[in-house]
């Protein structure tokens, strides 16, 4: 892993305008994402969960921009790609790739694989050679070559979504951005795309922003993890820590939620139930955005928005009252 | 970071359960097996009916007018005796050139205009669908009787006219789709692969609205048809001698007393191709709506 960031993401802010009636206009927004700040380093896979609707998936599209963000920056590999044009970004697309969440709405329905890869494998430039390449593709997520000349709806989730894999390697691309690419798969085949994307990894060396839902997911592809809460990250931290020792009480919440199959094991575990639901993102708490669900919230936590900042080497955390070793032994 | 175990991690090798699409033609056979009957019959009699027409469809024979149907004339003859059967046999070919025409014009301009509107959204949007709406703002009749009077009247004129005013219908249904699709992943994945938005249109969302279209065009199709006998029965379609069906009732209402087959076998053979042409249109719709999901 060199030092290198490949992708800096600057103070990015997303906002959409509530649909309303013209008079209402600029009354609403929702703050899909605002004002989040990390990088990713060549050769990581940064993994980021939050609950749905956290600004996850917008974020994602920002920085492959399918989407353009209203403030803040996009840097790639040094290059400014906030505000460019779709047109300009052409031959950047090349190298970032976007891998869908859902396989059934990601592929035409009308074009046979061989189609769908063929019109990825362009970006290569040089033709020649298409057919091999394509066969190595379909090889090497898992699929025999006879597959290129099915339609999709032929398909099952899992082939589809590997057909999508393949889809967002074919350009040889520096960072694939996976959005929550497992969760719409059933269970029993989760985990071979799962590991079908830890050896793709492995062997390509690939640069990755995962993003899920599912910590217990992200837990097997990352090497560090992101929280996002309404639009803001919360923590950043290297996953083997992240696991033991979250810093916000928001991870310490989520991770208190993973289901752990030894009864031995959760009647030890303390679990942590939120109170409330997730506040509108239209208008979200004044202060820190998670206090008013915050089980250690006080005073100034309602008036002052924390920054995301280092309390222990390598693990940020947006809090004001992070759960440091020292505080957890006070609590318990 | 830990390996999963899992069964399905290694190369599915095992030959894909393919799930088989019933064919068009066998699954309109089953669902609505007249439609079928009645547009084939229609098809079939406009591509040979000059060989299968048992008389001239224009040479008069007074000694034989208004005949009711016989051994020799099937139909029965009109007032200057000419064969029913063959001058329907006749119409039925002006007829479906009338729906060829419509549905090319409506819908190349149509799904045309649509694709744009909706696919590219935004001003492109406002202005094209407000155009489609001026176009629909005028009554088809009304569009058909001006380029026949600028032009002269004939099929053709005429069914330029009634493709125009098709152009709408197309228009509408091609941009709904495409707005539909404007947001659907793949089309943000042919985005994301840096394809230009012309191309995204023809490669990705045109081959996704046939079916839709198809619909349409056998509806608007069936309209042509109504059309075609509405401006020949005027005088502004087909001119006499040459058969069709607005011109065969146009002559049937002199003699509805005394020759009433002339009227009934015309308007039982019109309402059976745009019945056939609509229960087919209806067919069409759930077929590709079951072959969607």
């Amino acid at each position: 892993m060199s030092a290198a960031p490949l992708v800096r993401i600057q103070h990015l802010t997303k906002h959409f305008n509530v649909p309303g009636s013209w008079l209402a206009r600029g009354k609403g927004k929702v703050h899909a994402v605002d004002d989040v700040s990390f990088e990713i380093f060549e050769g990581e896979t940064l993994g980021l969960v939050g609950e749905s609707g956290c600004g996850k998936s917008t974020l994602a599209r920002c920085v492959v921009r399918l989407v353009e963000p209203d403030g803040g920056a996009v840097l790639f590999d040094g290059e400014d790609i906030t505000h460019r044009s779709m047109r300009s970004l052409r031959p950047l697309r090349r190298r970032l790739q976007l891998i869908f969440q859902d396989p059934y709405a990601s592929l035409n329905p009308r074009h046979r694989v061989s189609r769908i890869l063929s019109a990825a494998l362009q970006l290569r430039g040089s033709g020649g050679q298409r057919g091999e390449a394509m066969n190595e593709l379909l090889r090497r997520v898992g699929l025999a070559h006879y597959f290129a000349e099915s339609l999709p709806r032929e398909l099952s989730g899992g082939q589809r979504q590997r057909v999508g894999i393949a889809r967002a390697l074919a350009p040889e691309p520096r960072l694939i951005v996976a959005d929550e690419p497992v969760s719409a798969l059933d269970v029993s085949v989760r985990a071979g795309v799962l590991n079908l994307l830890r050896r793709l990894q492995r062997e390509l060396r690939l640069t990755m922003l995962f993003i899920s839902h599912d910590l217990g997911v992200i837990r097997h592809v990352s090497d560090r993890i992101g929280v996002m809460y309404l639009g803001k990250l919360v923590e950043l931290a290297d996953a083997d820590v992240f696991y033991d020792q979250p810093l916000h009480p928001y991870s310490e919440a989520l991770l208190s939620a993973i289901p752990v199959p030894d009864p031995e094991a959760r009647a030890t575990r303390r679990q942590i139930v939120l109170k409330g639901d997730v506040p509108s993102p239209i208008a979200p708490p004044s202060g820190c955005r998670f206090h008013p669900r915050c089980a250690f919230a006080q005073s100034i936590c309602a008036t002052q928005e924390p920054p995301l900042r280092q309390h222990l080497p390598g693990r940020l955390a947006a809090c004001h009252f992070p759960r440091l070793p020292e505080s957890r032994a006070d609590a318990t | 970071m830990t390996e999963l175990s899992s069964t399905t991690a290694s190369t599915p090798s095992a030959v894909p359960a393919r799930r088989r699409r019933q064919g068009l033609v066998s699954y309109l056979a089953r669902r609505s097996p007249l439609a079928l009957l009645l547009v084939s019959l229609f098809l079939f009699a406009a591509l040979f009916g000059p060989l299968l027409a048992p008389h001239s469809m224009t040479d008069t024979d007074l000694s034989q007018a208004n005949l009711a149907p016989n051994a020799g004339y099937w139909l029965g003859t009109d007032a200057l005796g000419r064969d029913v059967l063959s001058r329907l046999l006749g119409s039925a070919g002006v007829a479906a050139q009338a729906m060829l025409i419509v549905v090319a014009i409506g819908g190349v301009l149509g799904a045309g205009l649509g694709l744009v509107a909706g696919g590219l959204g935004g001003i492109t949007d406002l202005v094209v669908s407000r155009v489609t709406e001026i176009l629909q703002g005028f009554p088809t009749i009304l569009i058909a009787i001006v380029i026949v009077a600028l032009l002269s009247p004939s099929l053709t004129n005429a069914m330029i006219a009634v493709g125009l005013a098709a152009v709408p219908d197309f228009a509408r249904i091609a941009r709904s789709v495409a707005i539909q699709l404007r947001d659907r992943e793949f089309i943000q994945a042919a985005r994301g692969l840096g394809l230009s938005e012309i191309r995204i249109l023809l490669t990705e969302t045109l081959p996704n609205m046939i079916g839709p279209l198809i619909i349409i065009a056998s509806f608007d199709g069936a309209q042509a048809i109504m059309w075609e006998a509405a401006l020949s029965f005027l005088g502004l379609g087909v001119q006499p001698p040459a058969p069709s069906f607005g011109s065969m009732l146009r002559d049937a209402q002199n003699y509805l007393n005394i020759n009433p087959w002339l009227a009934i076998t015309v308007g039982v053979v019109v309402s059976a191709i745009i019945l056939g042409l609509n229960l087919l249109g209806d067919a069409l719709s759930d077929f590709y709506e079951m072959s969607e999901r």
